[in-house]
């Protein structure tokens, strides 16, 4: 030991102290929090998406100033509040998918996934983990967001400032961050099953953008019973008030009307639905 | 202690892994050699669990990897150079692994310095050499301080100093009764380091056992005799520690003696020698030999320098060549 050439003992330096090491969920979120905060994508995702919903707020804010003293009735204020938020909603959404699909695709895409797995041969805990960690930073993201709107639009037309009152502005405002975070998740659930960065995101992105406008614009009968269980729309129906609810439906009719939570349950479920199957994929497939 | 029993892997109708079994034991270095595509990593990664065998079990102390407890201070595992994020540092890169076990900073510190990695443990992988992404693979296999080691191919793009840190870590490691298990494609590598050798091609085991046994044995020298008297030649060669091949009319191949020997054997009975030809067995040409009916990928020009050594005498079960 005293010989120049043996090389250090691998554990000579081995903790004292610390506990003894163990796998654990709260270790494996713990870990999946480090990554997050440890790539730069994530900074740029996280900052992209406040600008993204403060500049569209500011735009709906400033625009709305060209309208002042319109002699009809006022609208409620819950849709107010929604036309500030609603473009925010697609394209935040949009940007946080990216985040959250890299969480993952990433790790297939530079091999680390490996290193990854073989810390936690189970996998499973790996995907509960990342996801808790998405869904957390993404909706913190999207409330952060969110708050910064309503400020900047209410100084710029105090119209639009949201009487806390109303039970429906309340919801709009809390569905705003929620939803986003939730088709965020659905990016994540996506990108577990894909694997692939570009897939994910052309496939949330084409189907949020194109799929579902063009399906509720194409006046088929049948396609009343598809429409209100498109993850999207169905989703978006929390953060948006009754009377936009109301407009939307005639503009392209419905089989059947969710309510705004059950509307927002049938995102969830499709998130459900798609993490299951990645689970499964995770378990059985070679990494 | 790493146990694998009828190990299969299959992908769609190519086998890559056919049924091996192998024990690889605590306190010895164990070399796994074979020729590329033979097998060696697809094994290592069912070790670990990162591929499901297609049948067959493998265990590291008596247990499937997915069902350790603490599966970093059981084992650690170095499977390809840069299984790692190139966006993050090699210090966020070894803490995000260590988080997943509790394992603190400190100890993440003194495998960067361990590995060598001190200087450049806060650049982004993106920037690291060959030699540096596999340090930092070796640092992330040390991480939980574990009992077993399994490394593929740890050499791979390591500048000399590194070669020998690598080797004296794994004897060291050995000693210390840790289970070493390190695949490399050159014999020549894995004879300086191993206390035991796996030799796998097309997916078998071809040959096993310690590998001062085998060396001895490859390294033992064939003559070839050439000579008009050959069947008198080798009646008076014949004993106990000589095997004597005759290879065709008037051409023997001789294990045991020497050519000196054989020459003066030769005078003294007055035979005539046409050719007295010292063949020596290398390192590689008894891998070959091992490995000659087993390789994936055959270069165009046949180089191997005659017949290699018989290193066949410790072959424990040889693969049906289907040519």
């Amino acid at each position: 030991m005293s010989t120049t050439t043996t090389p250090r003992s691998a554990h000579a330096a081995a903790p004292a102290a610390a506990a003894t090491p163990r796998l654990t969920p709260w270790h494996v979120l713990r870990s999946e929090w480090i990554k997050l905060w440890t790539l730069r994508s994530t900074f740029w995702t996280i900052g992209l998406t406040v600008a993204v919903l403060v500049l569209l707020a500011w735009a709906m804010a400033a625009s709305a100033t060209f309208v002042p003293g319109d002699a009809g009735e006022t609208p409620a204020n819950a849709s107010m509040v929604y036309l500030v938020l609603a473009p925010g909603q697609i394209f935040g959404s949009l940007v946080l998918v990216v985040l959250a699909a890299l969480s993952i695709t990433g790790e297939y895409g530079t091999g680390q996934v490996r290193s990854t797995f073989a810390a936690v041969p189970r996998r499973l805990p790996v995907l509960w983990a990342k996801g808790t960690v998405v869904a957390i930073v993404a909706f913190a993201t999207a409330a952060v967001g969110t708050a910064l709107s309503l400020l900047l639009a209410g100084a710029i037309t105090p119209e639009m400032q949201p009487d806390w009152s109303d039970p429906e502005t309340l919801r709009v405002v809390v569905g705003t961050p929620l939803y986003i975070a939730t088709v965020a998740l659905l990016g994540f659930a996506l990108g577990a099953l894909l694997r692939n960065t570009a897939a994910t995101i052309a496939t949330v992105i084409g189907f949020v953008l194109v799929v579902e406008s063009v399906l509720n614009l194409i006046a088929w009968k049948p396609l009343e019973y598809v429409r209100p269980f498109l993850p999207s729309s169905a989703g978006a129906r929390v953060a948006t008030p009754e009377e936009m609810l109301e407009v939307s439906g005639q503009m392209s009719q419905q089989a059947v009307v969710l309510s705004p939570w059950a509307g927002y349950a049938v995102l969830v479920g499709w998130v459900a639905v798609l993490l299951v199957a990645a689970a499964v994929r995770l378990r059985s497939r070679d990494v | 202690m790493i146990e694998a029993h009828g190990l299969t892997k299959r992908y769609g109708s190519k086998t890559a892994v056919d049924g091996i079994d192998f024990t690889v034991r605590p306190g010895r270095v164990t070399g796994f050699l074979g020729p590329n595509g033979a097998g060696k990593s697809t094994t290592m990664r069912m070790i670990v669990g990162l591929d499901h065998p297609t049948a067959g079990t493998v265990s590291v102390q008596g247990r499937p990897y997915a069902q350790l407890r603490s599966p970093l201070t059981e084992v650690g595992a170095l499977l390809e150079a840069k299984a790692v994020h190139p966006g993050r540092s090699a210090r966020q890169h070894l803490r995000a692994l260590a988080a997943t076990h509790g394992i603190g900073d400190k100890r993440v510190d003194a495998v960067i310095e361990l590995a060598g990695l001190g200087a450049v443990a806060s650049k982004r992988v993106k920037g690291f050499s060959l030699g540096m992404g596999q340090r930092l693979g070796i640092a992330a296999a040390l991480l939980g301080d574990p009992h077993t080691l399994i490394l593929d191919e740890p050499v791979n793009g390591l500048d000399p100093e590194g070669v020998a840190w690598v080797r004296g870590l794994a004897k060291h490691l050995a000693s210390e009764g840790r289970t070493i298990f390190l695949s490399s494609h050159l014999m020549s590598e894995v004879a300086v380091t191993a206390d035991d050798l796996l030799v796998i091609g097309r997916g078998r085991i071809v040959a096993q056992g310690p590998v001062d046994q085998i060396v001895a044995r490859a390294t033992s020298t064939t003559v070839r005799v050439r000579s008009p008297q050959a069947t008198e030649l080798a009646a008076a060669l014949s004993g106990p520690a000589v095997t004597v091949d005759a290879v065709e009319p008037g051409l023997l191949e001789v294990h045991g003696p020497t050519a000196a020997e054989i020459g003066e054997l030769a005078a003294a009975r007055q035979y005539v020698l046409h050719e007295l030809t010292s063949v020596s067995g290398s390192l590689e040409q008894a891998y070959m030999s091992l490995t000659a009916d087993a390789v994936e990928y055959r270069s165009g020009t046949d180089t191997e320098p005659g017949r290699p050594a018989a290193a066949g005498t410790t072959v424990t079960s040889t693969p049906e060549g289907d040519r």
